[in-house]
């Protein structure tokens, strides 16, 4: 789930970089798109095949649940399912509705694969990006201070702090958090996404919502918090020791002002590509914060398309997530242009 | 000898890491003569709060187990997944990277799409499936651990072998016509290792911390004591004796600190110049 | 009781108010359901449902019931109850049976409830309901007289019919939508429309359903609750802390972890666990073998396994007191059809020992004589704890039990297809006539199921005959003597072992008054549940 050193030769390549069609006259962000192509195709068929390596398939898991089952009434779901056809042809038919946009529908919840997905992308995304948010201005913060400091004492404890909020288990700090403020001090709600009792709308629904978000959010900030703390100290460090920030401080701009101008945009450049490099991960941590604080999202959904082997929904999510991944780092590439002052400066 | 200490005091968190960890290694090793055989045995009456009975300094679990006896049994099994999947990944995340890099062209483009992959993938989702498809045993577990980690060790790598190849040694073999095995064995693969190796005791890190999500999320081995299945099996009491989960992660915790702790001082210590930026 | 630091605690609290001081003050308050005169109650329901009409699973027909009624309910005794049929009659030979059904019902969609809604429905169970389709296996014809009379004709008596005929096993289900479509595939499945108490509104994925009250119900004045919210919290921990602040106030499946649940038994106050309700459903937990197996051919082999197993460690330590040895596969509460004069098998390790050694299994090196595997039944961890126990006590006798720990679809391939285990622990519903819920698990028919059959692998001519015989008895003495017979014969051959008769508690919010506590209780409609006042 980490990435260390991002060194130069890599920041060159430009993130998760897609150069090897390199045709001419085609803009970039076209190439990129259609190099992507493969790579989601490739995750598609991979994920898809897995599955059906695995024992039983959604019949079995319906009919497990449904307590007692004869095989003829498995064999009776399972070909309503369209199951019962050979794996390739499933595949060629999944393959083909997918050209259509078409994610299939998904059996076990009686709904278009579709409409399940946008339903729990809003919440999953809705906590990713505000932790993210967080994580990155309260990360970028402490390490820029850590980086900065005269004081050694400061600079230790914030990189010890960040060690261990890097080390420690995710859904395990929820697990704590849960211990310290909804059980012990009954301060936050334990779980869920908004209360159900009493429905309350406008500034107490946002409110409510809001009190529901404060332990996941805090839980998955922590330990990107700890990521961008070390990122931005490192960062900090290493640009410190360059010429042109010698030569500004040089010049008499104060500490402050040679952070903000100087220091400040050539991290954030390390910061935006680790950002498209890490989402893979957090969805991943989102996954376990979901299930410790019950919070309805794509994590969830995922873990249950696995156990009850519901194929589409599981490439579903794969391919949105992917997708948005490669996208994510398409912007983050032609973001550069923006935040690096040396592209500015050589155009 | 005064050089030497002069440069661990350079890095004086790799010193506490290793000295952590090596607690830890001798802990496991001795765990049989420390707290009996056998973790999974019932050993009292269960639920005891840590301190509540001499016999069982941090108390016992949900069914009466020793939790000292887990954590202590737990720290060897974690350990060897910490370590197999660590060396495991680095290892193919050396060939495939140190490969990618020295050849390029295609192969490179190959090679580091199939990287990719399993960047883009999440990667819990994927090794769930994995050990869905397999079966929770500590075998699988490592092995879905490696296949979505090698990726990071290949980036690296990579990036060393292709600033290698242009430099004067290497294109000094080739002038003289080495074959490629021999110099990707002799000149590259050697000084390509550093970014592997320094990746081995992260990785390590993480593979623990992916065994105890899984385990956590009901995907662990049930035959053998991990700090997992103890965080798995106590969260179940969470609300009245929280102890049970908070040892274990506590556990996990320490070690994961003293493996990157251990880490970032082995990237100072062998790429003075270049800072780890995690 | 656990002794607690008070010192940690006080460092908590301070920790707690320092970090909580920057984090949305005044807003801790627990909000409660509760407010301006409605009466809406939020019930656990784990895990998500599939779907919710025609699924036989706990969750799905505890919203099922509340949406839908059925034919007849139960009450004490085990005797029906009216509901959509008001009155019934049945011939001398038990073979016809006639129901008048409750005039001016009506579908939430406004349609008149009538008699081609039970024949559809009543058809489409015989042919496909996975629990109660062996049950109508003799009715021969289904006729309606007229709009509010059925009649049912069988070749031969059907005692268990009665047992089926609730909205559970039998749904009534509203033909005008069900009519010309593949039943199990209907979106009205998920959507359902009943004629039941409350009235469907939502089902949003991942969080929860949402029911109102039905105004045009037919029992008048019911039900007393204005809405329901059942919400859907994956994680056990997070179920059992919704339900200590209040923002959940009933769960009536098994929700929380059994150590909280003994935690408020020992200790009723805001939240009451009540263990009636689930006598019709009668869980019983037990241990098969696969006797494919050459070693458990070995009878004396099989009752060494019965007799290492401590079945009274299992009920306290895996179950926390949620269980009681059981003596057979029917449970002691059961007193039609219970018999106690079955073989026992009292916790033993030197007879198990001493049954080993004579069937020729010696002990190696390593103090094992034999290695097999157990897969625990995929339904949380009480389940794979108490395989540990089970593994722990085997060890004593020199067996070395693996467990295999499965999700469930790989546990049900396993099991039904591959026939890859040795041996399982697991648990299935008695139901309320051994012919439901029993025989499935000794009747060499009835071997092919998914789950919860004759996963042993049993074939016995006896035993056959016994429950053959049964299914077509009219008299209640003589099958009542055939169920005691078959008892006797399955605990002394030992194909499964019967260990516990488990104890399935429903977590209440003292604040709630009105729970059916009949048999049925936990899949009953909470027509009568509301808030005290």
């Amino acid at each position: 789930m980490s990435e260390i050193s991002l060194p130069t030769e890599e920041r060159s390549e430009r993130g998760l970089g897609l150069r090897w069609l390199s045709l001419p006259r085609i803009p970039y962000w076209v190439q990129r798109v259609l190099q992507a192509v493969p790579v989601v195709l490739l995750i598609v068929t991979m994920n898809f095949f897995l599955m059906r390596l695995a024992p039983g398939d959604m019949a079995d898991v319906m009919a497990g649940e449904s307590g007692v089952v004869s095989m003829d009434y498995v064999e009776h779901l399972r070909h309503s399912f369209g199951a019962d056809q050979s794996v390739f042809a499933q595949y060629i038919s999944y393959l083909g509705n997918i050209l259509h946009f078409d994610l299939g529908w998904s059996f076990r919840n009686g709904q278009p694969v579709a409409t399940l997905i946008l339903e729990r992308l809003a919440s999953t995304g809705f906590l990713m990006v505000t932790a993210l948010a967080i994580s990155i201005l309260c990360g970028c913060t402490l390490g820029m201070i850590a980086g900065l400091t005269r004081r050694r004492s400061v600079d230790l404890f914030i990189s010890v702090a960040s060690t261990i909020g890097f080390a420690a288990p995710l859904f395990w700090l929820g697990l704590m958090l849960i211990v310290l403020f909804s059980v012990t001090l009954a301060w936050l709600p334990a779980g869920g996404m908004s209360t159900l009792g009493a429905p309350a709308t406008g500034i107490a629904g946002v409110l409510d919502i809001a009190r529901h978000m404060v332990l996941p959010t805090l839980c998955l900030a922590i330990y990107y918090m700890a990521i961008y703390t070390r990122l931005m100290r490192a960062s900090v460090l290493d640009i410190c020791g360059q010429d042109f920030v010698r030569t500004a401080r040089a010049k008499g701009a104060s500490r402050l002002r040679t952070a903000w101008h100087h220091i400040l945009p050539n991290s954030l450049l390390s910061m935006v590509t680790l950002t498209g490099l890490q989402l893979g991960a957090l969805f991943s941590g989102s996954i376990t914060i979901e299930t410790v604080f019950a919070w309805p999202g794509l994590g969830q959904l995922a873990l249950s398309a696995v156990a009850s082997r519901d194929l589409n929904l599981l490439l579903g999510i794969l391919l949105v997530s992917s997708i948005f991944i490669l996208l994510v780092n398409l912007l983050t590439d032609l973001s550069y242009a923006l935040l690096d002052p040396r592209v500015e400066a050589s155009a | 000898m005064t050089a030497r200490l002069r440069t661990l005091a350079r890095v004086p968190g790799a010193v506490v890491g290793a000295f952590v960890l090596m607690g830890i290694i001798g802990v496991a090793l001795a765990a049989s003569q420390l707290t009996g055989p056998d973790p999974l045995e019932i050993a009292g009456p269960p639920f005891l709060w840590p301190g509540e009975d001499a016999a069982f300094v941090l108390g016992t679990d949900i069914m009466g187990r020793d939790i000292l006896a887990g954590i202590v049994h737990g720290a060897r099994i974690s350990l060897e997944i910490g370590l197999a999947a660590g060396l495991a990944a680095a290892a193919v995340g050396l060939i495939v990277g140190a490969v990618a890099g020295y050849f390029g062209k295609w192969v490179d483009q190959v090679l580091m799409r199939f990287a990719e992959l399993f960047q883009i993938m999440p990667p819990l989702l994927f090794t769930i499936v994995l050990v869905v498809v397999v079966g929770p045993t500590i075998g699988v577990i490592i092995a879905g651990i490696v296949v979505t980690s090698w990726p990071q060790v290949a980036r690296l790598v990579r990036a060393e072998a292709m600033r290698l190849k242009r430099s004067e040694f290497i294109q000094a073999a080739v002038v003289i016509g080495m074959n490629d095995r021999a110099i990707l064995l002799k000149h590259v693969a050697p000084n390509v290792l550093s970014p592997a190796v320094v990746m081995i005791s992260i990785l390590a890190g993480n593979a623990i911390l992916t065994e105890s999500a899984l385990s956590f999320l009901g995907m662990g081995d049930p035959n053998v004591m991990t700090w997992g299945n103890m965080i798995g099996s106590g969260r179940e009491a969470l609300r009245s004796a929280w102890y049970m989960t908070a040892i274990p992660g506590f556990a996990v915790l320490v070690t994961v600190t003293a493996l990157n702790l251990l880490s970032n001082g082995v990237n100072d210590l062998l790429n003075p110049r270049r800072r780890a930026w995690l | 009781m656990p002794i607690r630091n008070p010192q940690r605690r006080e460092f908590l609290q301070l920790a707690g108010a320092l970090a909580g001081a920057s984090l949305l003050p005044g807003l801790t308050e627990t909000s409660f359901a509760q407010g301006s005169g409605s009466k809406h109650l939020v019930v656990s329901l784990v895990p998500e449902p599939s779907g919710i009409y025609l699924l036989a699973n706990n969750p799905s027909l505890v919203v099922t019931l509340n949406v839908n009624d059925g034919l007849v309910t139960y009450d004490n005794d085990f005797k029906p109850v009216p509901q959509l049929a008001e009155s019934w009659t049945q011939s001398e030979d038990a073979k016809t049976i006639t129901f008048k059904l409750r005039a001016g019902v009506k579908w939430h969609d406004g349609k008149p409830f009538t008699a081609a809604d039970v024949k559809f429905s009543v058809e489409l169970t015989k042919k496909s309901s996975p629990v109660a389709a062996a049950t109508y296996a003799h009715l021969t014809a289904v006729e309606t007289p007229d709009d509010l009379t059925v009649v049912l004709k069988f070749d031969h008596p059907s005692q268990a019919l009665w047992a089926v005929l609730d909205g559970a096993k039998t749904q009534i289900l509203p033909h005008h939508l069900y009519e010309g479509t593949d039943p199990n595939t209907n979106p009205w499945n998920n959507k359902p429309i009943g004629t039941g108490a409350f009235i469907f509104q939502e089902w949003v994925r991942g969080s929860h359903i949402r029911l109102t009250r039905n105004p045009d119900y037919w029992d008048k004045g019911k039900p007393l609750l204005d809405e329901i919210t059942f919400r859907i919290i994956p994680d056990a921990g997070a179920r059992g802390i919704a339900l200590e602040t209040g923002e959940v106030q009933y769960a009536p499946l098994p929700a929380i972890p059994l150590v909280e649940a003994r935690r408020i038994r020992s200790k009723p106050g805001k939240l009451i666990a009540e263990s009636r309700g689930w006598e019709a459903n009668a869980p019983i937990y037990y241990f098969d073998f696969n006797l494919e197996r050459e070693v458990f051919r070995d009878i004396r082999v099989r009752k060494a396994f019965a007799y290492a197993i401590d079945r009274k460690v299992l009920a306290n330590n895996g179950f926390f007191g949620f269980a009681k040895p059981a003596t057979g596969p029917v449970p002691s509460y059961q007193p039609n059809f219970y018999t106690p004069d079955t073989e026992r098998y009292p916790y033993s390790v030197e007879k198990a020992e001493a049954l080993l050694e004579e069937s020729g299994l010696r002990k190696d090196a390593q103090g094992i004589r034999l290695r097999v595997d157990n897969l625990p039944i995929p339904y949380g961890e009480d389940y794979v704890r108490t395989a540990q126990l089970i593994q722990q006590q085997l060890k004593r006798v020199g067996i070395d039990l693996q467990l295999r720990n499965f999700d469930v679809g790989t546990w049900i391939t396993k099991i039904a297809r591959e026939r890859d285990f040795d041996t399982l622990s697991t648990f299935g519903a008695s139901f309320a006539d051994p012919q439901i819920g029993v025989y499935r698990r000794y009747w060499s028919k009835a071997r092919q199921t998914a789950s919860g059959g004759n996963n042993s692998g049993y074939v016995s001519a006896e035993a056959d005959k016994l429950i053959e015989a049964s299914l077509i008895e009219g008299d209640v003495e003589r099958r009542r003597s055939l169920i005691h017979e078959l008892q006797k014969l399955v605990e002394s051959e030992l194909p499964s072992i019967s260990l516990l008769e488990l104890e399935f508690v429903r977590i209440l919010s003292a604040d709630l008054a009105g729970a059916n506590v009949t048999p049925f209780g936990a899949f009953a409609s909470f027509t009568d549940l509301t808030f005290k006042a």
